[in-house]
């Protein structure tokens, strides 16, 4: 596929912070890639770069074919661009909001603005300084997707939405990503509503990229491993690398393994736990995956402090 | 373009309560300088009501507040400094976006103000010469402040940060200007003049650009891009400041026709008067007529003299000459030279009251308005004033200004102590004076006026209290040893001054003239 963004080696500095540090990435077109990471990893920071809100330090942003810095009005008609914190013409009723984003895009589809309307259950006459953090959100999501954009970059989109809400906002862009080819490149914190839409994960930590593959590779390549050993406590040292997160709680012994082949697994507990009796491998979801890679992020990033 | 016009139409309607105070206080001001609204009521009792007039006063500084405020509100809504704003993503055109922000500074807020001005000159009956000047002089503020305002405003992301920024501004300004002045006082650099006959305000305000323009540029060095779109707005404030600088503001000077003997004939008298020029004031007090006019000055030398002598200027006979023939008469109602030397301002006496008062005094004896009895005496007075004609022709050709100046040196007496404390008594031929109550702690002339009005309605004498009933045969004579003490450390100088003077005077006078010198 295309890449619809391309990142290479972006840096962003604020003073002394390193806010995005060597990021290299590409967004294929047409598929949805989730952007993921803790607090302060700079997902935002590099979605703004991306949209030419911020100047990146050193390094190459490409959006749509074009550099970012160089983003202009024909380039903003083709992305829609929703963040938590976006600020909005609050003093505007709903529906003059519309009436003001409309003109500034030839492919605005009446229709489905009318359509996005009824999903969202808008009052058209409500100031939006006027409505809820949610309710602000909706509104901010339909001035963004009624133009039917090519490029769709959420920064926390589901932040205040009700579950209903969520859902269908999920399905709908789906539906968009499948039958127009809408490239959605989404960062949040609701990782089990991500999950349903993501084509691809790519995870950042400390500003550097940790981890950008599919996201039915990444389902499938970890699991949850639990192994009840029969002869006491056995040395955690020495043990493979892709298992992460390694715990034991009397004879059970639990950790997650990120290169999940069950031959392999099976040699290797041969290797290392040659007493262990049963063990149980079970799929992990996203947010599970998750966490269990940011607790290691966060346990290597100690250690290196530490050294 | 269709997207601009967009755009002014939203910034119309989010403006829609601003613009409607802008354009009524607009209405107000030029119903105010046209006279048909804000009339001061007068009573023979207590002059004229300033108090409930003091709006008219504000109007000029609140319409002056919206000319850079209006501008800066509109650019705010949608600064260019604003990552996170609403059009940081939109595909709207920075040029259009600044086209948009220009055309509603200038369409909305100083076209406006430059018509309003229009208006009131051509209103006034003013000739196309004075109206063209008045407006273009108009359009010469406006543009720059509200220019300016609203290119400072882009540097800021949000109302909080630019509030922030005009604090340290006027920090900024204060600071230069202390600076400045401490430097003129450690280096003696009194005599330094920078620029063209530049007025000390059109100074302060170049002052105060100069350091907004230094911190904006400082700001703009850490935000991107910033000084490069609203570059132009920068270019258009630096210029017009310039442009401001160098306007010759003295714009209807008058030059005599041979200014050698002109200069010959004034510096006959004996006393320095040189030449002066022809100025164009618009009356801003309410008792006056509120048309435009021609202020004739005359500037003379300021002489030290002995303690207790006091030179008074008059002019008479004061006209402007038409070289083809012709002349302009002043309008002398305000003016009375012959019994009053002094600045006659806002004092709330007419002429009729000088009048009347003259009638009572001996032949040899001048009232004086002991508020001028300062340590410096006024280096310029005003002649007379002219109306500006209709009629172009009267003004298109050369004039000749015709006035006879008279000098007279006085001598002041003590006549007796008269303490300033309310409950303290005097008495004199006329009987007993109690001061009921005074103020003493107003600085300006214009204020001490305004006291001394108050002292007489408080002063309580049988026979100054029944001649109330009849204003023209007010004796206000021994007030003016009173109103010429400021404060309680002036009073003290005050009574210096009295108690220096001699003893011998005639009863009842505050001054006596000396030798009268005659002038043309």
């Amino acid at each position: 596929m295309k890449p619809i963004i391309e990142i290479r080696d972006l840096r962003k500095k604020f003073g002394k912070t390193v806010a995005v540090d060597g990021l290299n990435l590409t967004v294929p077109e047409g598929a949805v890639t989730a952007f993921l990471g803790p607090n302060g990893a700079g997902k935002t920071t590099t979605i703004k770069c991306l949209l030419n809100i911020h100047a990146p330090d050193t390094g190459a942003v490409t959006v749509l074919g074009l550099d970012s810095r160089k983003l202009g009005p024909d380039a903003f008609r083709q992305i829609a661009y929703v963040s938590e914190n976006q600020e909005l013409p609050l003093w505007m009723t709903v529906q003059q909001f519309m009436d003001y984003c409309r003109p500034m895009y030839p492919t605005w589809d009446v229709a489905f603005a009318a359509k996005l309307l009824r999903q969202f259950d808008l009052p058209t006459d409500a100031r939006l300084k006027a409505l809820s953090r949610g309710m602000r959100m909706k509104a901010a999501l339909l001035g963004s997707l009624a133009y039917r954009p090519k490029l769709v970059v959420l920064d926390e989109p589901f932040s205040g939405l009700d579950p209903l809400v969520r859902d269908e906002f999920i399905r709908g862009m789906l539906e968009l990503t499948e039958n127009e080819g809408w490239t959605v490149f989404v960062s949040s914190h609701d990782i089990a509503e991500v999950e349903r839409m993501a084509d691809r994960v790519a995870i950042l930590h400390r500003g550097k990229l940790q981890l950008d593959e599919a996201a039915e590779d990444l389902l499938a390549r970890f699991r949850s491993v639990e192994i009840v050993v029969s002869g006491g406590t056995e040395s955690t040292a020495q043990l493979p690398e892709a298992w992460l997160n390694i715990e034991m709680a009397g004879r059970v012994l639990r950790f997650t393994d990120s290169r999940f082949n069950e031959k392999a697994l099976n040699a290797a507990m041969t290797k290392h736990f040659p007493t262990a009796t049963t063990y149980k491998a079970t799929p992990m979801t996203l947010r599970e995956i998750f966490v269990a890679l940011a607790r290691t992020y966060r346990l290597n990033g100690l250690a290196e402090v530490a050294e | 373009m269709n997207l601009a016009w967009h755009h002014f139409r939203k910034d119309l309607r989010r403006f829609q309560v601003f613009l409607a105070l802008w354009f009524g206080l607009l209405l107000l001001d030029l119903a105010v300088n046209l006279g048909w609204v804000g009339q001061m009521e007068f009573s023979p009792i207590y002059g004229f009501d300033r108090a409930s007039n003091v709006w008219t006063t504000i109007l000029p500084g609140v319409v002056w507040a919206l000319v850079g405020l209006l501008p800066s509100l509109v650019v705010l809504a949608d600064s260019p400094a604003r990552r996170g704003g609403f059009l940081a993503t939109r595909p709207l055109p920075k040029g259009d976006l600044f086209l948009v922000k220009m055309f509603f500074v200038i369409a909305l807020v100083v076209a406006p103000w430059t018509v309003q001005e229009l208006v009131h000159l051509k209103l006034q009956g003013m000739p196309l010469w004075v109206i063209e000047r008045g407006t273009f002089e108009r359009l010469l503020w406006a543009l720059p402040v509200a220019v300016g305002c609203g290119a400072f405003a882009a540097l800021w992301p949000g109302h909080a940060r630019w509030v922030r920024a005009i604090g340290l501004c006027f920090a900024g300004y204060i600071l230069l200007m202390a600076g400045v002045s401490l430097w003129v006082y450690l280096f003696h650099l009194h005599g330094i003049s920078i620029g063209p006959e530049r007025l000390p305000g059109i100074l302060c305000v170049q002052a105060f650009a100069l350091t907004l323009m230094g911190f904006s540029i400082w700001h703009a060095r850490a935000h991107r891009s910033v000084l490069a779109r609203w570059g132009g707005l920068i270019f258009v404030l630096v210029f017009s400041q310039w442009l401001v600088s160098f306007w010759p503001w003295e714009t209807f000077k008058l030059r005599p026709e041979n200014p050698a003997l002109a200069r010959k004939a004034m510096a006959s008298s004996g006393f320095q008067i040189p030449l002066r020029n022809l100025s164009l004031k618009r009356e801003t007090g309410a008792e006056e007529s509120k048309r435009p006019q021609f202020l004739v000055s005359v500037d003379v030398q300021t002489t030290t003299l002995p303690a207790g002598q006091l030179v008074e200027w008059s002019g008479k006979d004061v006209r402007l000459v038409r070289t083809a023939g012709g002349e302009l008469r002043g309008d002398r109602k305000d003016f009375s030279p012959d019994i009053f030397g002094g600045i006659l301002g806002n004092n709330s006496y007419t002429l009729a009251d000088y009048t009347a008062w003259s009638g009572e005094f001996p032949d040899d004896v001048m009232f004086h308005d002991s508020s001028y009895y300062a340590a410096n005496p006024p280096d310029n007075f005003s002649l007379d004033r002219f109306y500006l004609p209709a009629n172009r022709a009267e003004f298109s050709e050369p004039l000749t200004v015709q006035a006879s100046l008279e000098a007279r040196v006085f001598q002041w007496h003590k006549i007796a102590d008269l303490p300033l404390r309310p409950g303290a008594t005097s008495a004199d031929e006329f009987g007993s004076w109690k001061f009921v109550a005074t103020k003493l702690d107003h600085p300006t002339i214009k204020d001490l006026y305004v006291e001394r009005r108050q002292i007489i309605a408080n002063c309580c004498r049988p026979k100054h209290c029944a001649s109330r009933r009849k204003p023209k045969t007010r004796r206000p004579m021994r007030i003016c040893a009173g109103i010429s003490c400021t404060s309680p450390t002036a009073t003290t100088a005050c009574c210096r001054l009295w108690n220096n003077a001699l003893a011998s005077t005639p009863p009842g006078w505050c001054g006596r003239p000396g030798r009268v010198l005659g002038l043309g």
